[in-house]
This record gives C-alpha cells, sequence and structure tokens, in this order.
C-alpha cells in the first residue's frame, strides 16, 4: 500500500467514525448554496495540508447536540476540529506528528474544490443533506511507513477517553 | 461549587454549562485564556477549571503556564479535542490534573469534576 493509500484509509475511517449517521459518497465537491466552511492548516515533518468541512446550515444541525442552542459558525469550526483531531490521533499511531492552527470560519459563501492528486475529498450524506469534507496534504517526498516510530498506542487518547494525573 | 469554563466554542460551554448544571454545579464561562485568567482573578472561589487547549489569544496551556507562575492552586481538566502524548505532558507538567478528549459523555465529565473538586477542597 501506498504513503497516500493507508494515509487516505486513515482519514476516511475517522470521518466515517465522527459521522455515523452518514455514509460516505462519491460525487463532485460543489455545494449547492451559501455553506458554512471550517479550515484548519496543518503542519508536521511527514505531513502539511489543511482541513476544510463545509455544509449548509440545516446539514450541521444534524451533527450537532439536539439539546443545546446550535451556533452554526461556531459548530462547523468545532466539527473541523474534532475531524482534525481524531485524525491526528489516528497518524499518529503510525508516527506521522502534525500540528494544527485553530480553525478559521467561511459563512455565506459557496465552494467547490478541484479534486487533484493532493486533494482528497469525502463527501458524507444523510437523507438530502450533505457535508463535505476535504484534506488538502502533502506527505514528505519519499515517505514510506515503514520508515515512520510509530508512538505506543497506549499512550495516545481517543474521544471520549480520561486520564487523571 | 463553582466551576470555570473555558473553550473558544459557545456551543461546547454550552454543552458542558448543560451537564454541569444538572450536577448542581454554578458555572461560569471565558472565551478563550485571557478571559480565564481574568475570571479566576476575580472570583476566589472556583473550584475546578475545565480547560480547552486550542484557543485563540492564550491557549490551555500557556493558560496552565500563567496560573504555575502565579501559584494559583486550582484543579484543571482538560478537555479537548487533542489526544497527543507530548501535549499531554505538558500539560501534566504545567499542573493539570486530568485529560478528556472531545466529544465526552456528561455522565464522565461530572465524575471527573466530582473527583477534582474533592482533591482541591
Amino acid at each position: 500500500m501506498s504513503t497516500s493509500e493507508w494515509m487516505d484509509e486513515v482519514v476516511r475511517k475517522n470521518v466515517l467514525e465522527l459521522f455515523p449517521d452518514f455514509s460516505m459518497i462519491d460525487c463532485p465537491i460543489a455545494s449547492d448554496g451559501p455553506t458554512l466552511t471550517g479550515l484548519i492548516g496543518f503542519s508536521g515533518p511527514h505531513m502539511q495540508g489543511a482541513l476544510g468541512l463545509m455544509g449548509g446550515h440545516d446539514s450541521l444541525q444534524q451533527t450537532a447536540p439536539q439539546h443545546i442552542k446550535f451556533v452554526a459558525h461556531d459548530w462547523v469550526g468545532e466539527l473541523a476540529n474534532r475531524a482534525l483531531g481524531r485524525i491526528k490521533s489516528a497518524m499518529l499511531k503510525h508516527g506521522v506528528d502534525i500540528q494544527a492552527s485553530t480553525p478559521v470560519v467561511l459563512q455565506g459563501i459557496s465552494v467547490s474544490v478541484v479534486r487533484s492528486e493532493q486533494v482528497r475529498t469525502f463527501v458524507l450524506k444523510h437523507d438530502n443533506r450533505t457535508i463535505h469534507l476535504w484534506v488538502d496534504y502533502t506527505p514528505e517526498p519519499d515517505l514510506k511507513p515503514e520508515d515512520l516510530t510509530p508512538e505506543d498506542p497506549e499512550e495516545i487518547l481517543d474521544s471520549g477517553d480520561l486520564l487523571f494525573f | 461549587m463553582k466551576v470555570l469554563v473555558v473553550d473558544d466554542s459557545s456551543m461546547v460551554r454550552d454543552e458542558v454549562r448543560t451537564a454541569l448544571v444538572e450536577g448542581g454545579y454554578d458555572v461560569l464561562e471565558a472565551r478563550d485564556g485571557i478571559e480565564g485568567l481574568e475570571e479566576l482573578g476575580k472570583t476566589k472561589d472556583i473550584s475546578v477549571v475545565i480547560l480547552d487547549v486550542n484557543m485563540p489569544r492564550m491557549n490551555g496551556i500557556e493558560l496552565l503556564n500563567r496560573l504555575q507562575a502565579d501559584k494559583v492552586a486550582v484543579p484543571v481538566l482538560m478537555l479537548t479535542t487533542e489526544g497527543q502524548p507530548n501535549l499531554i505532558r505538558q500539560a501534566r507538567a504545567a499542573g493539570a490534573s486530568g485529560w478528556m478528549v472531545k466529544p465526552f459523555k456528561p455522565e464522565l465529565l461530572l465524575k471527573a469534576v466530582a473527583r477534582l473538586g474533592k482533591e482541591g477542597a
């Protein structure tokens, strides 16, 4: 398996786990109306790029806790953060350490993402609601999985984990 | 018992506040480390701080370092999307009492706050 193939697999698995009610489909990545987009840049010695998460108000609301007031621009940033947080932990288990910036949120614009070798797009669909997530990353040239030193998975915390010091 | 929640996401603060109020706690909120520091300076009887890591202006690790430098002794539970050992080690060295990864289960958060509240009393 090539580096980009296993990195894709790590991203795909963690995105699906974050959105269990959605399924992944293959379609062009373009919004059909005004959306909110959360963007986070990331970098590290083995990989750098950006993660974007885009959805309309109703699609995003469907992924939010239902018992609290929904604030779309706040939630899209938090959701992008959670998506990247999962990916970061999963990558670290393979020895790929990345650091992320705080999310930037764009509101009320239509976005289309041009697919390329570098831009991995993941389109999640639930009924008629769609969330687009893309990861635009560049692996270190000639990086091979066997060159990496994975962290001890026992030391990496996952969603919902609690540790006392 | 007063709990200070420091997170730049209003929805996360809302979610944490809802859980804590149901557990009988008084909740104060701050949007970043600077506001958190101000709140801790203003309100002396805060029993537990729940602190995000990635925030604008002053992040959670920076706030921990300030509290340690200023000798402010209050139990701090980190609540974040991060699970990386190097960050966890930094927080521990800077005086945090625990680490929890979002999304969280309200009942687990309440147990953690109760435990830290007792330790700090």
